[in-house]
């Protein structure tokens, strides 16, 4: 996608996003489109590592709970404002981001990138959970305060309206930004680090310098968003942000609506928010529909949602592309 | 007891560890066989836990007979979703990422689904194995003892299963080469099927001994496969002697490690070290390289 | 009587076409060479007969009976075996383990014993190293543990690819002298080979491939007598 077409659909998308607010008036609908919201600049953030950069990280949690954490608690402590507190919780979480991006890039093979951002992620949240006196562990970090007030524009639980503008805001910059990194030769490197990396190295395509700044951008998103939360739910607990749950969701959301695709994540996000909330009466059962959501879209719909056109096309013309290969021979070997 | 008593500690920490390495053979017999990590290891040993705590408490079955149904359990589920979930994804040109995010889903999925039908509370059970032996000065359990035993009945199952069997031959024929192994007539789909069983019924049988030491709950699986993962790492995933070793060496430094750290903490230096490791020694510390 | 009979066979992979219409037989007791130039389609045919690829038209038959369309599992049990090309032993699998992981099917499995005093007859070598990893024998020895691995399975039929790849001229000698012992133990073989010069020697018929089609069959002598084929296909 050519940079000036995406900027164009993201500012087309971004001013219909704006007139939500006008339209709705419940304030509960507006509480959902904010975590929507939210959780689409992460599973955007996401997407960046694993869609694009092709490392399927599982502890980008890990990211959303330092920034909310940091900010949280400097805000709470220091008395600084808000926007202050994100911005150092930002960077906080792209320091981590490196700092675990370095043994993740010596890694080939997805699980063992699993494994490391998994004990990365656990890392964090042990350390949230065990430092009681700063975070109170789980009985949880309470007194957040809500985002300072910008002008006459002025926070407070009671009303999501100006969370979801904010929001709206961190998205479309998150959506910028992920357009213009494809944009630039970055993101034409990560084309050709995606088909191959040794032609990628060999072509002289600097992959680590590439892939440290990709995850440095994601990381600083995940932690940008995790700030936004903090100072908007003004209550946190280790396992509600730092979880496993957190990255079985932001999964889901990039599955579904298509790994590597720019608005894919978006749209994921969106979709399973506002869907499952709409499917209020499962309730308790949310995340046992996320757990098997994950299960069903992998084996159906791998590339998500956005391959379903195409799908629908060659099921209707019977494409002879799988006759043959009945025994379904992998073309990787496994083992040299 | 005053102060530490390093035997006691060397003593807890092979009984710890022989527990790890339970799980961590598990993981790695998955791995090795069908180059896939599960990410659902841990659930399994939940179903093997809650399974023991009905036949004992429900049924009122003898112990043996309960430990007995909970393999029996873990190993039908297994093999249900290896043929219902991973059977398709195993099967495609590119299946590390899709096996990782659908047994993640599945973990999801079975923590929530015990969570909702159990309920969140922590069910306690009797030792299965009563009476407390003192031997200079180090206590042992008997449900302590019995677990190390069964920990070296499990592991010479599986190894003399893999070396002398002619399942054992098909495992390690297609764990070495799945596309040669088909043209002796070894049907891969079916060693995916029941090694992905035999592997959660390893977790099953941890769980069926650690269950009444802890307590049955649904995220009881969590930290265990979360320490198996620290010990495949060790000892290199798909070795089976790795994880037996890898397990013990946990086991044991956790154990002493106490000493020093207090256990709250021990975790965070695990998985800081797992990271370490794997920067410095992808292949694990035991691990042949693979080129 | 034909013991095995391709019949138009068409195959490829995701859908790219390899073989347009091969017709093969093979006849009790015989040496065959299934001779081309690299990508004429001969490993394909052999992958086609075996069952990992399916044929997309036409027949295959082992004896008048229907093989095309079953498993590679259930063709091995009817007793035709491929030796594939570069011989992937089981590295990591001892030289026994690796002739047991021949004889899988139930058939061959109850025979193990004799059939493995046959091999170890045959070959002495991998008797001397019965207990060593697979992958610690030479190249020679491990083409040998290939072929071994196949005759576990007590083929009727047994089809290798590339025996000679990458062997020095003395073992390829070894390797075909054991191809006509293989055959005077009442086994057909079915020899793919890019040394035409020396498949052409020990086998009694050949067929000659390019771009997935049978161009030429006949004696082994009218082939390597042909100064055409020789020249355009196998390169002598």
């Amino acid at each position: 996608m050519k940079l000036k077409s995406a900027l164009i659909q993201i500012t087309i998308a971004t001013v219909l996003a704006a007139l939500v607010p006008l339209v709705i008036h419940s304030e509960y609908a507006l509480h959902v489109a904010v975590l929507a919201l939210i959780f689409a600049v992460l599973a955007a953030s996401w997407n960046l590592v694993s869609g694009y950069g092709g490392m399927f990280t599982f502890g980008h949690q890990a990211f959303f709970g330092l920034g909310a954490y940091v900010s949280a608690l400097l805000a709470m402590h220091l008395g600084i404002s808000t926007y202050l507190s994100i911005m150092i919780g930002t960077v906080f979480a792209m320091v981590a981001g490196v700092v675990i991006c370095l043994p993740v890039l010596r890694l080939r093979g997805a699980p063992y990138i699993a494994i490391a951002t998994l004990a990365f992620a656990e890392i964090v949240k042990l350390i949230a959970d065990n430092l009681t006196s700063l975070t109170h562990g789980e009985s949880g970090l309470a007194g957040i305060p809500p985002l300072s007030p910008i002008g006459a524009m002025t926070f407070s639980i009671a009303d999501s309206r100006p969370y979801y503008y904010c929001a709206l805001v961190l998205l479309a910059v998150t959506m910028v930004l992920v357009a213009a990194v494809l944009a630039s030769p970055i993101g034409l490197a990560f084309g050709a680090i995606r088909d191959s990396q040794d032609a990628a190295e060999s072509i002289g395509v600097d992959v680590t310098k590439y892939k440290v700044l990709l995850f440095m951008l994601s990381s600083a998103l995940a932690g940008m968003a995790g700030g936004l939360f903090a100072h908007y739910v003004t209550v946190l607990t280790p396992s509600s942000i730092l979880g496993i749950d957190v990255m079985v969701q932001i999964i889901a959301m990039a599955l579904i609506g298509g790994l590597g695709t720019l608005f894919g994540p978006v749209v994921g996000a969106i979709i399973l928010t506002v869907g499952l909330e709409l499917l209020r009466s499962l309730g308790d059962y949310q995340l046992m529909l996320y757990g098997a959501l994950l299960v069903i879209i992998i084996i159906v719909l791998p590339r998500g949602l956005s391959s379903l056109p195409m799908l629908i096309a060659s099921a209707a013309t019977k494409q002879p592309s799988l006759r043959g290969e009945s025994w379904k021979h992998p073309i990787k070997q496994r083992e040299p | 007891m005053h102060g530490f008593n390093i035997a006691q500690l060397l003593v807890d920490g092979v009984v710890a560890g022989s527990m790890y390495a339970l799980m961590a053979s598990g993981i790695s017999l998955i791995w090795g066989t069908m180059r896939m990590l599960n990410f659902a290891h841990g659930e399994f040993y939940m179903i093997g836990g809650y399974t023991l705590f009905f036949a004992l408490v429900a049924l009122k079955v003898h112990p043996v007979i309960a430990v007995g149904l909970g393999l029996l359990m873990t190993f039908i589920l297994g093999v249900v979703v290896e043929r219902l979930i991973m059977r398709w994804l195993l099967l495609r040109a590119e299946w590390e990422m899709p096996t990782l995010v659908a047994t993640l889903g599945l973990s999801v999925f079975m923590q929530n689904f015990a969570l909702r039908t159990f309920g969140a509370g922590d069910l306690g059970l009797p030792y299965v194995v009563p009476g407390v032996f003192r031997v200079a000065g180090v206590v042992l359990p008997g449900q302590r003892i019995a677990i190390v035993l069964v920990a070296i009945v499990a592991f010479a199952a599986v190894w003399s299963i893999l070396r002398y069997t002619k399942f054992g031959i098909a495992i390690r024929a297609t764990s070495q080469d799945r596309d040669t192994a088909v043209l002796m007539g070894i049907d891969f789909p079916k060693v995916y099927m029941l090694t992905f069983g035999i592997s959660v019924a390893l977790a099953a049988l941890a769980a069926t001994m650690l269950a009444p030491i802890y307590s049955v709950n649904p995220w009881m699986g969590q930290r265990p496969m979360l320490k198996a993962f620290i010990v495949v790492v060790f000892g290199g995933l798909g070795s089976l002697e790795g994880a037996v070793l890898g397990g013990m060496a946990l086991g044991i430094i956790e154990s002493v490690g106490v000493a020093v750290v207090s256990s709250e903490w021990q975790d965070v230096i695990a998985f800081a070290i797992l990271i370490l490791v794997l920067w410095i020694r992808p292949q694990g510390l035991f691990g042949a390289k693979e080129s | 009587m034909a013991l095995l009979e391709l019949t138009g066979v068409e195959a490829g992979y995701a859908g790219v076409q390899v073989l347009w219409g091969v017709d093969l037989e093979l006849r009790e007791r015989e040496i065959v060479a299934l001779l081309g130039a690299n990508g004429a389609g001969k490993t394909t045919v052999l992958r086609t007969i075996s069952g990992i690829v399916k044929p997309w038209r036409g027949g295959i038959s082992l004896q008048e009976q229907h093989l095309d369309g079953l498993s590679p599992r259930e063709i091995v049990s009817r007793g035709v075996i491929h030796v594939p090309e570069g011989r992937h032993v089981f590295p990591r699998m001892s030289v026994v383990d690796n002739l047991r992981a021949g004889a899988y099917t139930e058939r061959a499995w109850s025979h193990q014993r004799e059939t493995l005093e046959d091999v170890y007859g045959l070959f002495p070598r991998l008797y001397e190293r019965r207990s060593q990893f697979a992958g610690t024998l030479s190249g020679g020895e491990q083409q040998m543990l290939a072929i071994g691995r196949g005759l576990m399975a007590r083929p009727k039929c047994l089809m290798i690819d590339e025996p000679s790849l990458g062997l020095a001229p003395k073992l390829v000698d070894a390797v075909l002298d054991l191809v006509i012992r293989i055959r005077d133990l009442g086994c057909t073989v079915l020899l793919v080979e890019q040394n035409a010069q020396r498949a052409l020697e020990v086998a009694e018929r050949a067929y000659v491939m390019e771009h997935g089609r049978i161009l030429f069959a006949g004696a082994s002598a009218a082939v390597a007598g042909d100064p055409a084929i020789r020249q355009a296909y196998l390169g002598l």
